[in-house]
């Protein structure tokens, strides 16, 4: 089991309460940095400070100052994190979102479901793939 | 005859011989005129014979009207020394004649006339001649200047107008005079072109027999008045150019021509402001539906999750009202999670680009019909598909007017023991009919619009969005929809995929 951290990129604090919530009835005790918006997230994985690649990365696509799509695009442009898992989480359905997510190299592209049982069952099954089942890509270094 | 001298005798005979009427009078008191001699002409044109008529006065010889004018003429003659003529016409009774009269009065020195010689001779013939040129020439005049063409005739050596038609001086003011005015035609060319249309004037008499142009002139009141010129170029006798033509005042078809682009570019400019004020409707229906499919669907995940998370966490301190009121609570987000769904779709209808191929709908139906079993196995539904039936349409828009009105007639019949669900096709119509549920025929124009639902919520459910996308769908396609049904008696569907009438 990949055991590094869960990097959760989401400014609506009842998501990532729900989302954490989702973790834990999943069983997934992975540690999860919450990101509040862009500007964040880029700051957590390119900051100064010398910290391991997260496991996943979590994003929402609707994010203040710097939004999901913006991040994905820096994320795929860097070396560092180049083959870092991005999953793509958000309510959107709109057709550009998905292609360009997905054109930007997201792994994954999942919807936010407004029933909790189906939003817990897609966490899980999303913790059961990319933590437990997929291998990993070799972690680089993250060089400041 | 032998009495007479040669000199009398040929006279006498050059008398006889001439065309012309000789008639000698003796004037009696300078007033009346009696009869001396006539010669054969004469007797011919009269009408008499010198025996019976010598000595008679006018009014013996002439019937009145004629009389009279030759009276006037005589006493005219007799007071004026030296010939006069006159010309006149005698209403005779063999028909109207022209004649002219040269009279000679006769007088010893000092003395009134005592004789008068009047020679008459017969021009009706030539009077005709030129009553029928004038009458021709007047039928020319009129032809050319009646009509609001402009003729002209110019010398090409001295530029300069030999004739226009009087259409000219109403249409631009200037009197004849100036129009024959040396350089009278360039002067009232519009100054901007002036120069141009002199030098191609100029340059096209040389080289061709005919030619138009167009160009613009100024009247005496400073309008302008756009002339188109048909020129033709002549050699006249003496080997000069002249040219001849006429002027077209067109200005009436060049404002409308004008006023034709200007309209087209109002147009123009109308259609890009509506193109861009729908545009901008587009991007904010677009930035509309982003926002309604994310936002409004963010709280409704709170209030979902937060009551599942009560309904786990806090179990044993509710009872079974509290647990009942909070499953409720889901079911109403969830239920609205699906109709901001549902808009997102029936939006999505709209704002697709449609790909039009050609369809084959027994197919898709077969397929529809497969699915909707697999999801029912336990129903007993007989399915009436016609064989391929086809369609020019998008295949993705078309699947969802398909599922729809298929779905509802499996979802409507599952009350019926004996269910049937036909596809085919009428006329131009295609058709889904079903032995269900029904609805109402009074409330036939709701079933089309969005949230409008004529079953309760308990009975069949549904959320009244399919046949609104279903219309909008079909409409896209520029074809119709319409339902008929009676409660209780099934309902039937009947649409059309393109724009032929029904």
């Amino acid at each position: 089991m990949d055991d590094r951290v869960i990097l959760l990129v989401e400014d609506n604090p009842d998501d990532v309460a729900l989302t954490l919530r989702a973790f834990r009835r999943n069983n997934i005790l992975n540690h999860v940095v919450v990101a509040r918006d862009g500007v964040e997230a880029l700051d957590y994985l390119f900051g100064s400070e010398m910290r391991g690649l997260p496991s996943i990365m979590l994003l929402d696509l609707k994010l203040p100052r710097i939004d999901g799509l913006e991040v994905l695009r820096r994320v795929r442009a860097d070396e560092r994190t180049r083959l870092m898992r991005v999953v793509v989480l958000t309510s959107s359905l709109e057709e550009q979102d998905l292609v360009q997510s997905y054109s930007l190299g997201a792994n994954s592209y999942i919807r936010k479901p407004v029933d909790f049982d189906n939003f817990q069952a897609a966490v899980g099954q999303l913790g059961l793939y990319w933590l437990l089942l997929n291998e990993a890509p070799p972690p680089t270094r993250n060089l400041p | 005859m032998s009495n007479y001298t040669d000199r009398e005798t040929r006279y006498l005979e050059f008398l006889e011989h001439t065309t012309d009427a000789y008639t000698f009078f003796e004037v009696v008191g300078g007033r009346r005129f009696l009869l001396e001699a006539v010669n054969s002409a004469a007797e011919r044109l009269l009408g008499i014979s010198e025996i019976n008529c010598s000595g008679k006065s006018l009014q013996e010889l002439f019937p009145p009207s004629v009389r009279e004018q030759v009276q006037r003429a005589f006493l005219r003659a007799v007071e004026t020394p030296g010939n006069s003529t006159t010309e006149q016409c005698w209403c005779l009774p063999e028909g109207d004649r022209w004649v002219q009269g040269s009279l000679v009065s006769i007088r010893h020195p000092g003395q009134v006339p005592h004789r008068l010689v009047a020679v008459w001779r017969d021009i009706t013939d030539q009077k005709c001649y030129e009553q029928a040129l004038l009458d021709r020439e007047e039928m020319f005049r009129r032809l050319v200047e009646t009509t609001n063409v402009i003729p002209w005739e110019a010398d090409f050596t001295t530029r300069r107008f030999t004739y226009v038609g009087p259409q000219a001086v109403r249409r631009f003011g200037y009197p004849q005079f100036e129009w024959l005015s040396e350089g009278f035609w360039a002067k009232h060319i519009h100054p901007d072109e002036r120069d141009l249309v002199v030098e191609i004037c100029n340059r096209l008499s040389t080289v061709q027999n005919e030619f138009e142009f167009e160009y613009r002139m100024l009247t005496q009141s400073g309008d302008v008045v756009w002339v188109h010129d048909l020129v033709n170029v002549a050699v006249d006798r003496d080997g000069s150019l002249c040219l001849r033509g006429f002027m077209v005042d067109v200005t009436a078809n060049r404002e409308a021509e004008q006023e034709v682009r200007r309209l087209n570019a109002e147009l123009e400019r109308r259609v890009v402001e509506r193109t861009a004020q729908l545009e901008a409707a587009n991007r904010e229906l677009e930035a509309f539906c982003y926002s309604v499919s994310h936002d409004l669907r963010a709280p409704l995940r709170a209030i979902d999750g937060f009551s599942k998370a009560l309904l786990e966490d806090y179990l044993d301190r509710l009872d079974e009202e509290g647990r009942d009121m909070l499953r409720r609570v889901r079911a109403g987000s969830q239920r609205m999670g699906d109709l901001i769904d549902d808009l997102l779709s029936l939006s999505r209808v709209t704002r697709s680009e449609m790909r039009t191929t050609t369809v084959n709908l027994s197919d898709l139906a077969h397929t529809i019909a497969t699915n909707l079993e697999q999801s029912a196995p336990h129903r007993r539904v007989e399915w009436r598909i016609e064989p391929n039936l086809t369609a020019v349409a998008d295949r993705a828009l078309v699947t969802v007017v398909l599922e729809n009105l298929l779905g509802n007639a499996w979802k409507y019949t599952v009350k019926q023991p004996y269910a049937r669900i036909e596809f085919g096709r009428e006329n131009d119509e295609f058709f889904v009919r079903d032995n269900g549920a029904g609805f109402d025929p009074t409330y036939a124009g709701k079933l089309f619009q969005p949230f409008q639902r004529l079953h309760a919520v308990e009975e069949f459910e549904g959320h009244g969005i399919g046949l609104a996308t279903v219309q909008r769908i079909i409409h896209r396609h520029q074809g119709h929809i319409r339902a008929e049904g009676t409660v209780g008696k099934g309902a039937a569907f009947y649409f059309t995929l393109s724009p032929t009438s029904p």
